[in-house]
């Protein structure tokens, strides 16, 4: 028995022994695991101790998240002060499923009570929520909510501190009339940048300054939140009447119903300063999604897109295809290098080559295997495949972009036109002005004239006849114009054409405007020809924009303004901070030319081509124009029509162009009728009396 | 002579307990309570963004468990300690009921229940296994120390370490790995054969550890940020980790001082819990940090010696297995917050908030504490004796 207690106790002897042994040396790992972190730390603080602390205190005085202020894009107002485009704090509403789930039975029921009420969701959907996304702190329920609709929700959020719910308040552009001037308001890409029109050309105005929310240390090392708040935009308050632009719209779509042209441009404007009170374009876009257009895919806008991306990508070819050339023959210097070395041992030997001449032969064929060999390696354009350059995808989305782009653009401030007839008006005015008019009786239509090696055809074939000045502007006769053209003169002609502003951009306030300075012709271009078609509107190109400016001057006493889009610019607090009056460029005619073509031009609206015009009881004048578009012969046209009123005083002046009109008859009384449609409201709107009793008189 | 046997039985043998251990936890939860009040600065106010009343504000809540675990530690040193042991041998089934029902009942916070809801304050089952699973090992090894070369003896010991750890391991990997780090430790420890131990061991937990480390998808996300490094993702998901790192380098060498963490306000998320330490070298810096390091591991000799000191193999392991705890305990914290290990939320002993913790860590202090008032009562009766001796001698 002592003996058995004898052998345990020895056995619990070796056991503490070798517990001993292996608690110590665990105590010994523990040791070195400590030392390692204490080292470590000691690293830490070593190496990285004075960048942490500079990241911790300027984090410290930054608070999360909200460290900008969003400031408030101004609005855009027409000249009544309704609103066309404004900004607006709208809300995303996020559900936190995951916190929600990990609440008590009450506040879960409280917040979906909520949502229900407020009719963001059904119950059920909720609690599917719920259940289908529980481990998301994150769920969008609202994109953008309005401020009427979120209100609610919004004060059980701030006051009384719902869990389970928050929201981002952001700013959001709003047109409450997407489709009534696109092109002219433009529209604000991602972060506050104007695309088009007035959205672009006054961003500067328009943008604020962004607030910032910083923290600052206080005393007892403290963040604590100092605010600097953001400032508004300035706002613009248009010259567009917003009943004008309505009527032009009216007229447009009324005309679009059973039409299809490729394109319809209408300006209003006031010639007495040229404030554009309206300006439409056809095919447009609608602001609520100008990237997500219906009928982007015009055949017209696809075909000429096309051959963009055909040209980019024949450039893109070229490059690589230099590129691809300059990196063989760099391979080649390569290899001529160590040969050259070869030479190099053998340049004693050219003298006797030179002496002996007979080599000539061989040497020849040298050359030409070496050029051989480069003939060979040269990769050529055709050999380039598109995929090479440009993947499908990216062509897609170029190919996208432009058309959207194409779409965007105001085409009645980019696109060149010719402007036909209605120039006459203008060859007229330069006569007039320089005494160039000839008196009665001189002008002679036989249905064409020749100049130099071409015949030019009147559009009547069987000619006009004897005419005077005035029928023949009333004919739109393109015999008189040539011949007017040649009395005026190279000189004089080319510098009235300039002096009327054509060439140039007009300097009208709204983005993407283009002089077509490269579609008219320069003075040492202008032979007897070029002048003689010239003279009555063809072989140049104008955008609609400096038409009607130019034929504003024309009508107004001869003063060429400025054309201008913004009437008023409001500061932030709503004070009035600019006036934009009329910017007078020069006067171009006399006052008198200016009375005598007003006259005239009447005449061409009461018993000329622009009949159709003609408003019963109202002073008109006017003048059509169609031309046909190059190349000549396809049969389309560009049919256009100016007008204003009244004779005496021209108050509004209108400009309608229709590019392309399909149909049976394809002539100017399509827009005349446009422009009738339009006038018919707008003059008594502006009022514009009917002169009825001077009619009479006549 | 039968009253004091009893009484024997119910309490502990005269002699003192050692007190510098008492000191030592003592202080540490002392500072813990501090730096609790220091880090949860900014969170005095609750979800609704009303003030906290003083008894449900964090340090009050860790003072008041402090109070628990200091009294504790006053009270259970002077009950026997083979009673005590013999009580918490008993609650290991208990534990895995709880364990089980927890899942049920427990309430869930950040993705994982762990705990149960009893008003005020929360229980968290996890922490008592650690208790159980020490004492209930130890006294097993203690019962079949003279089997401890047979491989059915390691088998079951295995098995009972591995069935509490499973069960942690499906709600919270860090703890289950603390558990099964401490029960292997004691079984290598006493178990003659070490190649088997570790063999048997290492293969048992490493199937078991890999099993619910791959099961969670939070977790393997946790160790991707911890395999990319924390940079990769810095204001994402590998912000605490950044942020903890800020807080140490930012603390220099003596730290900004005690309350002047700018890291507590709002950039570490819970700076009372887990990443406490970070706070720590913020403010007190390097120098303060190390101390309380050189502490842990005064602390963990202090009791290698107490171990060593006892006469009985149970008491001996559970010793051991306390000091393993806190040894691992402050390892795996501190190489969180210093993001040598992937992130997961370990509380730094005695220090961080959690009043289940604190409690245990206590209880077991108070279960070592008994332990060293029997060594000195073995070590004055060695004492008598050998006086005694020399006296017969001469």
């Amino acid at each position: 028995m002592a003996e058995n207690k004898k052998d345990s106790l020895t056995s619990k002897k070796e056991l503490k022994k070798q517990m001993n042994g292996r608690s110590a040396f665990m105590f010994f790992l523990f040791i070195l695991a400590f030392a390692g972190l204490f080292w470590n730390l000691g690293k830490i603080i070593w190496v990285n101790g004075e960048n942490f602390k500079q990241k911790v205190l300027s984090q410290a005085i930054q608070r999360e998240g909200d460290a900008y202020i969003e400031f408030k894009r101004g609005e855009i107002m027409e000249r009544n002060g309704i609103v066309l485009a404004s900004t607006v704090q709208v809300y995303k509403l996020i559900f936190d499923a995951k916190l929600l789930n990990s609440l008590g039975a009450e506040k879960k029921e409280a917040v979906l009570e909520l949502l229900v009420r407020q009719q963001i969701r059904e119950k059920s959907e909720l609690e599917k929520i719920l259940v289908e996304k529980q481990n998301y702190n994150y769920v969008v329920l609202e994109q953008e909510m309005s401020y009427s609709a979120f209100k609610e929700i919004k004060e059980a959020i701030d006051t009384n501190r719902v869990s389970g719910l928050f929201y981002e308040a952001h700013n959001k552009r709003q047109y409450p009339y997407p489709t009534l001037a696109p092109e002219l308001i433009g529209f604000v890409k991602g972060d506050n940048v104007g695309e088009g029109g007035i959205e672009e050309y006054y961003n500067n105005m328009l943008i604020g300054e962004v607030g910032r929310r910083y923290g600052i240390l206080n005393s007892k090392s403290i963040a604590v939140d100092k605010e600097v708040a953001a400032t508004d935009g300035y706002q613009v308050m248009l010259n567009i009447d917003y009943s004008i632009q309505k009527y032009i719209t009216d007229a447009m779509t009324d005309y679009l119903k059973d039409h299809n042209p490729k394109s319809v441009t209408i300006i209003v404007a006031d010639p007495r300063n040229m404030e554009i009170l309206g300006l439409k374009s056809f095919p447009s876009f609608s602001l609520d999604s100008p990237y997500d257009i219906p009928d982007l895919e015009l055949p017209a806008d696809v075909e000429m897109v096309e051959k963009t991306v055909e040209a980019i990508i024949l450039q893109k070819k070229k490059d690589l295809l230099k590129a691809k050339i300059a990196k063989i023959e760099e391979e080649k210097s390569k290899q001529a290098e160590p040969s050259k070395t070869a030479k190099d041992v053998e340049t004693e030997k050219p003298n006797q080559a030179s002496v002996s001449q007979p080599v000539e032969p061989d040497n020849s064929s040298a050359i030409k295997q070496k050029d051989k060999e480069t003939l060979v390696k040269m990769p050529t354009l055709e050999e380039i495949t598109d995929e090479e350059v440009i993947s499908p995808t990216e062509r897609a989305s170029l190919r996208k972009n432009l058309l959207l782009q194409n779409r965007w653009k105001n085409i009645a401030l980019t696109n060149g036109y010719e402007p036909g007839s209605i120039f006459k008006a203008i060859t007229y005015a330069m006569a007039e002005e320089e005494n160039k008019i000839a008196p009665e009786n001189y002008y002679y239509c036989s249905g064409g004239l020749q100049k130099a090696s071409h015949f030019i055809r009147c559009h009547k074939v069987q000619g006009h006849g004897a005419q005077t000045a005035e029928q023949g502007l009333s004919n739109s006769c393109n015999v008189v114009f040539m011949d007017m053209g040649e009395a005026i003169g190279r000189e004089l002609f080319y510098d009235y054409q300039h002096k009327f502003g054509f060439g140039a951009i007009t300097g009208i306030d709204l983005a993407g405007e283009t002089s077509q300075r490269k579609n008219i012709y320069e003075k040492k271009d202008l032979n007897e020809t070029q002048l003689a078609t010239s003279s009555f509107g063809q072989g140049f190109n104008v955008t609609p924009i400096q038409m009607i400016t130019a034929f504003s001057a024309l009508i107004n006493g001869g003063y060429l303004y400025e054309p201008h889009v913004v009437k008023k610019v409001f500061d932030t607090e709503g004070n009035l901070f600019e006036v934009k009056d009329k910017t007078l460029i020069r006067q171009v005619i006399s006052e008198a030319s200016s009375l005598k073509l007003r006259q005239t031009l009447k005449g061409v609206v009461d018993e000329g081509t622009g009949r159709t015009a003609k408003i019963a009881g109202y002073e008109i004048g006017g003048k059509t124009a169609t031309s046909e578009k190059q190349p000549r012969g396809n049969g389309k046209y560009t049919v256009s029509f100016m007008g204003f009123a009244p004779i005496e005083n021209p108050e509004v002046i209108t400009l309608v162009i229709v590019d392309e009109p399909e149909g049976a008859y394809q002539d100017s009384r399509i827009p005349a009728l446009i422009f009738r449609n339009c006038m018919e409201k707008i003059m008594p709107y502006l009022h514009i009396f009917k002169a009825d009793v001077v009619e009479e008189q006549k | 002579m039968k009253i004091r046997k009893k009484l024997a039985m119910i309490f502990n043998q005269a002699g003192s307990m050692d007190l510098s251990i008492y000191f030592v936890v003592f202080f540490l939860i002392a500072f813990g309570v501090i730096m609790v009040y220091s880090s949860s600065f900014n969170v005095l106010v609750d979800e609704s963004g009303k003030k906290l009343n003083l008894l449900s504000q964090f340090w009050v809540k860790q003072m008041i468990f402090g109070g628990i675990g200091l009294l504790a530690m006053m009270i259970i040193p002077q009950f026997n300690t083979k009673l005590m042991t013999g009580i918490f041998v008993v609650l290991y089934p208990v534990t895995l009921l709880l364990l089980v029902l927890v899942r049920y009942f427990g309430e869930s916070n950040r993705g994982a229940t762990r705990a149960f809801n009893l008003g005020p304050v929360s229980f968290q089952p996890s922490e008592l296994t650690k208790l159980v699973v020490i004492i209930t090992l130890a006294f097993l090894i203690g019962h079949w120390q003279k089997h401890l070369s047979k491989t059915m003896a390691l088998l079951y010991l295995l098995i009972i370490l591995a069935i509490p750890t499973a069960l942690v391991a499906i709600e919270d990997f860090s703890t289950a790995a603390v558990i099964a780090v401490i029960g292997g430790g004691m079984i290598w420890i006493s178990y003659k054969k070490m190649g088997q131990t570790l063999l048997l061991g290492g293969l048992g937990t490493g199937a078991i550890l890999t099993y619910f480390f791959l099961k969670k998808e939070n977790r393997s996300q946790r160790w991707d940020v911890y395999a990319s490094g924390p940079w990769a993702q810095a204001d994402g998901k590998g912000r605490q980790a950044v942020q903890s790192l800020y807080a140490i380098g930012s603390g220099g060498f003596f730290g900004r001082g005690l309350g002047q963490s700018l890291q507590k306000m709002g950039r570490i998320s819970q700076a009372h819990h887990d990443i406490i330490f970070a706070i720590i070298c913020e403010e007190l810096g390097f120098f303060g940090a190390g101390l309380i390091l050189l502490l842990y591991l005064g602390l963990c000799y202090q009791l290698l010696q107490t171990a060593m000191n006892t006469s009985e193999i149970k008491d001996y392991l559970i010793v051991i297995g306390v000091m393993i705890q806190i040894a691992v305990q402050v390892i795996i914290n501190i190489g969180v917050a210093s993001n040598v290990l992937p992130n997961t939320g370990m509380p730094l002993p005695f220090i961080s908030y959690g009043g289940s913790s604190l409690v245990i860590l206590c209880v077991e202090m108070a279960m070592v504490l008994g332990i060293t008032k029997k060594n000195q009562y073995n070590y004055l009766k060695r004492l008598e004796q050998y006086q005694e001796e020399i006296e017969i001698t001469r």
